[in-house]
């Protein structure tokens, strides 16, 4: 019990942190709102010829790109933190305490989702309503699998920087594979749906775990049935659990590699 | 070894840690070379070092910036690996009881911080309580008590971010004790720090050592923390032990020495200055050395003051540096090649 204990402090500790950083939240809801009108924008003038592309209407477009975007902005911070904690030396003081690393690395980026989704959740729920109305064909118990999917794709999009985060340990310069992997994100769920993609690259972008971050939430919610929630609720689990196993190791592995700089 | 030991609290056997640095040639073919066929040069941060320290000491570990003085507390605190040797603390090997060992020990590392920048220090205190496993009323009675040592009570409930360098520092430390650790390292504890709250910060780890019965260990490359805190002093260069000897043995032997440097506006009466040790000498400027054991400072400075107007005077402690080079010399030594890189941040051959 006093295992956990900690944990859930380390995320409360850290939402009162986040909650500190009032101007950082205003202008974050600036930028979420700009980027949801753009698109609503956008969406509505390529649809408004025949009225829906790829099956996707208006309605559903949007609300398609407001989960998602509720998806990708609440993310951590957890690469940059990582990044200048191992290449600080600032890890010293997470390397010998008695937790386990990761375990308070994503108690403390929780804190941090939280404290986003809090803003941005309402706030994407408000524009869609106020744009579009409510989601066409919505049916309420969809709701539990499209919050789960919402959490495992906000955790995968957790682990996944924390794998790319821990590659400090060995690289002087890990940069390039976060741009590429937020790039991968973008394009394969975010930008667009995954129907919109050419036959080939989309049955990739299917196998890809960065489609299970954005476009797997997005998608059960805007096309619920149980054929759709069976076939993305266990690929996203079997990454996220992939991705927090996979970080695990890295840190195992790195923490016997690091040679941390001294006073 | 100095000191009257009871029990060793730390013990060390041939500890080695190397660290593998890339080099790259110059120019835009050495970069491409770096990139198809790196090459790497081995730096032995620290070799061998054998050592003791017995429960309830408070033992400075001293050298010049590189000598392997972090890479020693870290390895000792089961940060880093070590590359050879033995080591144990507390009876705990902290390579593989990292965690079992991390809830006996403390530390406090220079400028870095373990306090929530944005929120008061009681609440990181209440964290740390909660990670140290600490029962509420247990944490409730060690914050009182924490907070009466350190004398914290007035900016206690002050976000970090609002906190002097010193307050900071006090809260670090009291961080740290939070689970009345055993043995508590310090790891430049007073870097960057101005004299006042040096002189603070030395006072709270002499309290820390006395009332709280904690062996305390610490690095640092400031004379000043040896001279008034420690009973031993153990200095390495390096990587490698130089000595290990009682503040006593050290004072009378090296510590004894003072740099005075002194810029005149006017030298009008030379004579004055005759038979003092002018190590150094440019224009109307000076560098003067002073055996304490010999000479006193305050005649020292009435003569330098009868010699002229003075613009500028400075007394500082003699440089490890120098110290290091006399011990060499004394044992009939010679000095070893510096075998350590240029300091940097991070990982792969980043020794200390």
């Amino acid at each position: 019990m006093k295992g956990l204990h900690k944990y859930l402090l380390v995320t409360r500790t850290s939402i009162r942190s986040n909650l500190a950083y009032t101007a950082d939240f205003i202008a974050g809801s600036f930028f979420f709102v700009l980027v949801i009108f753009i698109f609503m924008q956008l969406w509505q003038a390529i649809s408004i010829s025949d009225g829906s592309t790829e099956g996707y209407t208006v309605n559903r477009l949007v609300w398609y790109y407001i989960t998602a975007e509720i998806v990708v902005l609440s993310k951590s911070s957890v690469f940059r933190s990582m990044n200048e904690e191992i290449r600080g030396g600032g890890v010293a003081y997470k390397l010998n305490k008695p937790y386990s690393f990761v375990m308070y690395q994503l108690s403390d980026g929780i804190g941090q989702i939280i404290v986003k989704l809090i803003i941005n959740a309402p706030l994407g729920l408000l524009l869609g309503y106020l744009y579009v109305g409510g989601l066409e064909g919505f049916r309420w118990e969809s709701l539990p699998a499209v919050i789960l999917s919402v959490v495992l794709g906000i955790l995968l999009n957790f682990f996944m920087d924390a794998f790319i985060g821990m590659t400090a340990f060995w690289t002087e310069d890990n940069s390039a594979f976060y741009w590429i992997a937020q790039k991968l994100s973008f394009i394969f769920g975010l930008l667009m749906p995954l129907e919109f993609l050419p036959g080939v690259i989309k049955n990739i972008a299917v196998l890809l775990p960065f489609s299970y971050i954005a476009y797997a939430p997005a998608r059960l919610l805007t096309s619920f049935s149980v054929g759709t929630m069976l076939d993305i609720l266990p690929v996203q689990l079997f990454y996220t659990a992939l991705f927090a196993v996979l970080s695990q190791m890295l840190y195992l592995s790195g923490a016997k590699k690091l040679n941390i700089n001294g006073g | 070894m100095a000191g009257c030991v009871t029990e060793t609290v730390i013990r060390t056997e041939g500890l080695r840690k190397v660290f593998r640095t890339k080099t790259k040639k110059e120019g835009l073919k050495g970069s491409v070379r770096a990139l198809v066929k790196p090459e790497y040069r081995e730096i032995q941060a620290v070799h061998g070092i054998d050592l003791e320290v017995g429960k309830g000491e408070l033992t400075a570990f001293l050298g010049p910036n590189g000598a392997g003085k972090s890479t020693t507390i870290k390895m000792l605190t089961g940060i880093l690996h070590p590359t050879s040797g033995e080591m144990s603390v507390l009876g705990l090997d902290p390579r593989k009881q990292r965690t079992a060992l991390s809830f006996r020990i403390g530390s406090v590392f220079g400028q870095k911080s373990q306090l929530w920048f944005h929120l008061p220090p009681t609440d990181s205190f209440r964290l740390l309580g909660a990670i140290y496993e600490l029962d509420k009323a247990v944490l409730d009675k060690r914050i009182s008590e924490v907070i009466e040592l350190f004398d914290i009570k007035d900016f206690i409930d002050t976000p970090v971010r609002k906190l002097s360098l010193g307050q900071r520092m006090r809260c670090e430390f009291a961080a740290s004790i939070l689970h009345r650790p055993e043995i508590i390292f310090l790891d430049e504890p007073t870097i960057g720090l101005d004299v006042i709250v040096k002189q603070s910060i030395r006072e709270l780890i002499s309290r820390l050592n006395k009332e709280e019965k904690t062996t305390i260990f610490l690095t640092s490359h400031d004379i000043g923390d040896v001279e008034q805190l420690c009973s031993r002093a153990v200095i390495i260069n390096h990587g490698r032990i130089v000595t290990d000897s009682s503040i006593k043995e050290l004072k009378y032997g090296y510590l004894n020495r003072k740099i005075i440097d002194v810029k005149y506006g006017a030298l009008t009466d030379a004579g004055r200055l005759d038979g003092l040790n002018i190590v150094k000498s440019k224009g109307a400027s000076m560098k003067i050395e002073v055996d304490e054991k010999k000479e006193s400072i305050q005649e020292i400075m009435v003569r330098l003051m009868q010699a002229g107007n003075i613009l500028d005077v400075t007394i500082s402690d003699i440089p490890m540096e120098k110290i290091i080079g006399d011990i060499y010399r004394d044992k009939g030594l010679e000095e070893p090649d510096a075998g350590i890189g240029p300091k940097s941040s991070q990982q792969e051959g980043k020794p200390e």
